[in-house]
């Protein structure tokens, strides 16, 4: 039987197809369906805000709610790309003022957001509902307290790891008294103290909130009084989790520890008092998820502490918690997939482990710390993670210009401190036209050095747009304008 | 012919109405079954005559579809056994099925089954070839190879998939 599919039950479909892989090969089935498919696809994920521009992707898919992107590369988690260097979102925002009225969600990484960017934002879009700046920087509090004036419908605000400046603890009593949307509230980078009792009374609001993550700031004598407000909570992040021991702190922490029967992940826990932790022993056995990569805790008290914690899945530890923590760990928590800790665990130790859970180990590395070796039972997938490329790596002009095909396949190469010459950068960017190479230097254009002059960093994208048209001075592309893949 | 559906014969007090698909097989339907079809209530509401014919939802289809709704017109199910039943319903049912089911509910508005099927239909494109996709929709493909080289490099580089959660 012929049949034909209208529009809207295409569009339904669709609607059930969640990554973009999915909705890319929709796409290129045919012209009709790459026009239905354009009109209904809701949410963008782009890995680099560099490799397209807002023009292209506005004009592909007009009816955008929610944004993701990427700025800078990862290693700038490293300080390894330079002040200055880019990830400006101002141009995506300005545009999609525009272009999206009914955009409900931004997250942003390693991007520079100001605080015209926040008020542009809290302004252009009337449902707006979520913002997460994850590793961000360029604002202030006064940047937020638009966010939280003018963004009615707010449910979730996650500064997580961004450098915030602190101009002011008030910016949450911009937070208008009928704005009772909140979900989730991450604050947990800010430095300076927040307006307690402003804190205090959108807590008590907020009827849906799950995830509440506070700041250092935030002292333990105030942490009963707010989760009291929220039993519901059921991702909590402490404040500094110290006081002088009082009996009756204690006991006011423990009676409103006890009435959060929905929390499944703790988080904070700086300058940590060990005292104060049979504080939190009634909720341990719901507990899924501990995040402790603040709390420098020794390991009888980090013992006694996971062995309450029956059900864990995932740990993270600073490397306090040795072989006798291990070993607790493998007995109590017979759930566990994930370990990260700060510093490298021997392999020993990571052995015994494993070997009785199904841990899944993320060491987290410092980029100078050579991994030499590590063994492993066949069973235990590593995840390790500084991996892309190495920033130091030996890689030099030959094997550069060897494997140019295949940056083509990588959404980008960092390289710092190799023995790359501008001369080999030239040549990178005639041989490969769409790749955008760009390299460092401190001073003098790069005409006037030799060709065998080593270039400081190198960076190569593949894009979609062409020339980055905010470059520092430091920064030199290697390419036509009309070019494709990108360095710098 | 006239199929009974599963509530078995009609009593005088229960109303029925005559659903014919096209290729002409009848089916007796209670009229609580059918009015949870929004296009069969308006034709309904509209005419006196019991007999409804469906020019272009073929047997098969239309048995699966009446099944759907009989079941959930009988008060005796509580929602929970109506939600198992919708599970077991798509579960293993052919992509080419669930097509022509998918057209059916639109044609009929049966919007929660319409759901229940395009979320289904969903779930088998998941991570599918677009060759795949292209057969199984009985589509040609009208892009030049260039053209259809050029998209697959721009989806590829300026919107692609998160690739590792942690960068």
């Amino acid at each position: 039987m012929a049949y034909s599919f209208p529009e809207e039950v295409l569009e339904h479909v669709f609607s059930f197809l969640s990554s973009d892989k999915d909705r890319n090969a929709v796409s290129l089935v045919c012209k009709s369906w790459y026009e239905i498919e354009r009109w209904c696809r809701r949410r963008i994920f782009v890995g680099n805000c560099y490799a397209v521009s807002p023009g292209i992707v506005i004009r592909r898919f007009p009816e955008v709610r929610a944004v993701e992107m990427k700025g800078k590369p990862h290693f700038a988690d490293f300080n390894l790309v330079p002040e200055g260097w880019g990830g400006y979102v101002y141009p995506w925002i300005a545009a999609m003022s525009a272009a999206y009225p009914l955009l409900e969600e931004i997250k942003l990484k390693r991007m520079v957001v100001t605080d015209e960017c926040l008020e542009l934002i809290s302004k252009s879009f009337k449902n707006f509902k979520v913002l997460v700046l994850s590793s961000c920087e360029g604002f202030t509090t006064d940047g937020l307290a638009s966010i939280a004036a003018n963004c009615r419908h707010l449910r979730e605000l996650d500064l997580r790891e961004s450098e915030v400046e602190d101009l002011s603890g008030h910016w949450l009593s911009h937070f208008p008294d009928n704005c009772t949307s909140l979900v989730s509230l991450n604050m947990s980078c800010l430095g300076s103290e927040v307006s307690f009792s402003a804190l205090e009374r959108l807590v008590a609001r907020s009827p849906n909130l799950r995830t509440l993550r506070l700041n250092r700031a935030v002292p333990l004598e105030k942490l009963a009084n707010l989760i009291r407000r929220a039993p519901q909570l059921v991702e909590l992040g402490t404040g500094a989790y110290s006081a002088e021991i009082r009996s009756d702190i204690l006991l006011n922490l423990t009676e409103a520890f006890s009435a959060c029967k929905q929390l499944r992940g703790l988080s904070g826990f700086w300058d940590v008092v060990p005292a104060y932790l049979p504080a939190m022993y009634s909720v341990c056995s719901g507990i899924t998820s501990l995040n402790l990569s603040y709390a420098t805790i020794q390991s009888s008290d980090l013992v006694k502490l996971v062995t309450q914690c029956r059900n864990l899945q995932r740990l993270w530890v600073l490397d306090y918690i040795e072989d006798s923590g291990l070993e607790a760990l493998a007995s109590s928590c017979k759930d566990l997939q994930e370990l990260r800790s700060s510093l490298p665990i021997l392999s020993s130790r990571t052995k015994r482990v494993s070997n009785r859970t199904r841990a899944r180990l993320c060491l987290r590395r410092l980029p100078q710390t050579p991994i030499r070796s590590l063994f492993l039972p066949p069973d235990v997938k590593l995840c390790i993670g500084f991996h892309r490329k190495e920033p130091d790596c030996p890689f030099g002009d030959k094997a550069l210009l060897a494997n140019a095909a295949k940056l083509e396949t990588m959404r980008s190469l960092w390289m710092s401190s190799c023995s790359v010459s501008y001369g080999a950068c030239k040549l990178l960017g005639q041989k490969m036209p769409r790749l955008n190479v760009r390299s460092y230097r401190r001073a003098g254009p790069p005409d006037s050095r030799p060709e065998n002059c080593p270039v400081e960093r190198l960076y190569v994208y593949r894009t979609v747009a062409g020339r980055r048209i905010d470059m520092p001075g430091f920064v030199w592309t290697m390419d036509d304008e009309d070019s494709g893949l990108r360095f710098s | 012919m006239v199929t009974t559906d599963e509530k078995g014969p009609l009593t005088a007090k229960k109303k029925s109405v005559i659903i014919r698909s096209c290729d002409g097989d009848e089916f007796l339907v209670s009229e609580s079954a059918a009015v949870l079809s929004t296009s069969l209530k308006k034709i309904l509401e509209e005419k006196e005559d019991r007999l409804i014919h469906l020019s272009d939802i073929d047997n098969k289809t239309l048995a699966m579809v009446i099944a759907y709704l009989s079941t959930h017109a009988d008060d005796g199910l509580s929602d929970d056994l109506k939600r198992s039943f919708d599970q077991e319903f798509v579960s293993g049912k052919e992509f080419d099925v669930l097509k022509y089911l998918v057209l059916a509910t639109d044609t009929l508005q049966v919007t929660c089954l319409c759901y229940t099927v395009a979320k289904k239909m969903a779930d088998i494109m998941k991570n599918k070839l677009v060759e795949w996709v292209r057969r199984e929709f009985d589509i040609q493909n009208d892009y030049t190879p260039e053209a259809e080289a050029e998209i697959r490099r721009l989806d590829a580089w300026a919107w692609d998939d998160r690739q590792l959660e942690d960068d």
